[in-house]
């Protein structure tokens, strides 16, 4: 009997869900100061900020990057691309979150299959040989359960969306079904962006976006604020 | 036969620049190497509280398609060198081809590097490339700033280059601290969201590295959009967008000024006009 060629995805269906805790409920990934400084207000603001500013740097920077480490040859190489990775995301917020998420992730991985290559990461993070970025435990993942590339790469563009309009909901007036129709629009340029990220090869990996850049420098001094990032 | 895009024109200037500041007996620094080619030019230095400015010039001013040009500037401990430009950095409008610089500058222990060039100017149709590694010692000080106009905007011309490929890598001790990678062109998604905010936005990038560096003001202007960030003990960026260039040369004096003082870094003054004294 041959194997079940979808064997992989109760488990990418089961880490994807947001009952699975990664703690990245908590996080807006600039949304929460970009809206207050463009006064975005309403479902149409939303859909503005996934196609011209989130999806743009899914294709650019963080697709390409979670491909890169996902044939990562070897530990040491993994830790290499979680420091670069760091050292794209300049404002700390912005870096702070995706260790925070990865992290936890990380964490809740090892709680449900204590697999080598998760245990090896975590005692590279623990002696600051890595980071813990969330893209690199998404690419361990990826190996580790044995998600084909495509579907990890999917995987992660659908939660980095779905977070966004996650947090849209408390931020913005907007309803569950505006943020799915917002989510579907995003969906219907999933299989393009993703495209398009197989394309950039990882010395060119990085994105231009000056105004969700300050917003995110901006948020960690912000008054009043509901997300950590 | 004419060159595709993206070839190397034979027709450009293959120019650097190559500096070595140190100290001399009395401590005051020096060159002790320097070497430079069209298309780069350097003025005599002078030297401006405790600090040696060099003038970066190009007898174009800038740069033509197919233009190359490499830099390599060394500080050592205890010299202090600020690299500074008396005029914008045009790149040319071409019709094919691109210009780039190669530049890497080294700041040992006790060294201290301000690099403050005037504008980098994309013209209309124009492709530029630049790479950027900047690699910093424990206990050496940075203080990087670039500034990039969307065009010769009193002609309207307005973000309308071809392509912009701008890569930076600045390590501090073994640690790379920031990276960034930029390729953009005038029908880029971030431009046209650029552009509803600010129509003929300036940007601008600041990167402070100084033993001693602990906080910064966080401050936020009215008319620009600035963001402060701590890179880690003893580093800070900043990003500045303005709406136009008097607004932009304003916040980045003000933001580099409360850079020096965090940092205790004595500035010199340069008598150059910000459009507003720093406080």
């Amino acid at each position: 009997m041959s194997p079940d060629p979808l064997s992989w995805l109760p488990a990418l269906l089961q880490t994807n869900d947001t009952l699975f805790p990664t703690g990245a409920y908590a996080h807006s990934l600039g949304f929460e100061e970009f809206a207050r400084l463009t006064s975005t207000r309403n479902e149409a603001g939303l859909r503005d900020f996934v196609l011209r500013h989130l999806l743009p740097a899914l294709s650019a920077f963080e697709l390409p990057y979670l491909r890169v480490a996902f044939e990562a040859p070897d530990l040491a190489a993994l830790c290499e691309i979680d420091f670069e990775i760091s050292a794209s995301k300049l404002a700390r917020e912005t870096r702070d979150a995706s260790t925070q998420i990865g992290r936890r992730r990380l964490a809740a991985l090892r709680a449900v299959n204590e697999h080598p290559s998760y245990r090896e990461f975590a005692h590279a993070i623990s002696s600051e040989e890595a980071h813990g970025n969330h893209l690199v435990v998404c690419a361990l993942q990826a190996r580790a359960e044995g998600f084909p590339l495509e579907a990890a790469l999917a995987a992660y563009f659908y939660q980095t969306v779905s977070g966004v309009c996650g947090a849209a909901l408390k931020l913005i007036r907007i309803g569950q079904e505006g943020c799915q129709r917002v989510l579907r629009d995003a969906l219907s340029q999933a299989a393009i962006t993703i495209r398009d990220s197989l394309e950039i090869e990882r010395d060119d990996a990085g994105y231009f976006d000056p105004l969700l850049e300050i917003a995110s420098m901006r948020h960690e001094f912000a008054n009043e604020r509901l997300f950590i990032s | 036969m004419a060159a595709s895009r993206g070839a190397v024109c034979v027709s450009g200037l293959h120019g650097h620049l190559d500096l070595l500041a140190g100290t001399d007996e009395a401590g005051h620094t020096v060159l002790r190497r320097q070497s430079f080619a069209a298309p780069v030019h350097i003025s005599k230095p002078h030297r401006d509280e405790g600090w040696l400015v060099v003038n970066m010039a190009s007898p174009s001013p800038g740069l033509l398609s197919g233009d190359r040009v490499n830099v390599n500037v060394e500080v050592e401990s205890g010299a202090r060198l600020l690299l500074t430009a008396p005029s914008a950095n045009r790149i040319h409008t071409m019709a094919e081809g691109f210009a780039e610089v190669s530049q890497r500058f080294t700041v040992n222990a006790g060294g201290s590097l301000d690099v403050w060039p005037e504008y980098l100017i994309p013209q209309k149709d124009s492709a530029y490339r630049q790479r950027t590694r900047i690699e910093i010692e424990k206990g050496g000080t940075l203080l990087w700033t670039e500034s990039i106009a969307p065009g010769r905007t009193a002609h309207g011309e307005v973000f309308a280059f071809r392509d912009l490929r701008i890569a930076t890598d600045i390590t501090h001790g073994a640690r790379l601290l920031v990276r960034e990678r930029y390729h953009i062109g005038s029908a880029h998604p971030s431009i046209a969201a650029l552009r509803r905010i600010f129509p003929e936005g300036y940007y601008a990038s600041i990167v402070c590295i100084a033993p001693g560096l602990e906080a910064l003001d966080s401050a936020v202007s009215d008319s620009a959009w600035v963001g402060v960030t701590r890179l880690s003990a003893g580093a800070f960026a900043v990003k500045v967008l303005a709406p136009d260039s008097p607004t932009l040369r304003s916040t980045v004096a003000i933001m580099r000024a409360r850079l020096q003082r965090a940092a205790a870094i004595v500035s010199p003054s340069l008598r150059r006009v910000t459009g507003e004294v720093p406080t």
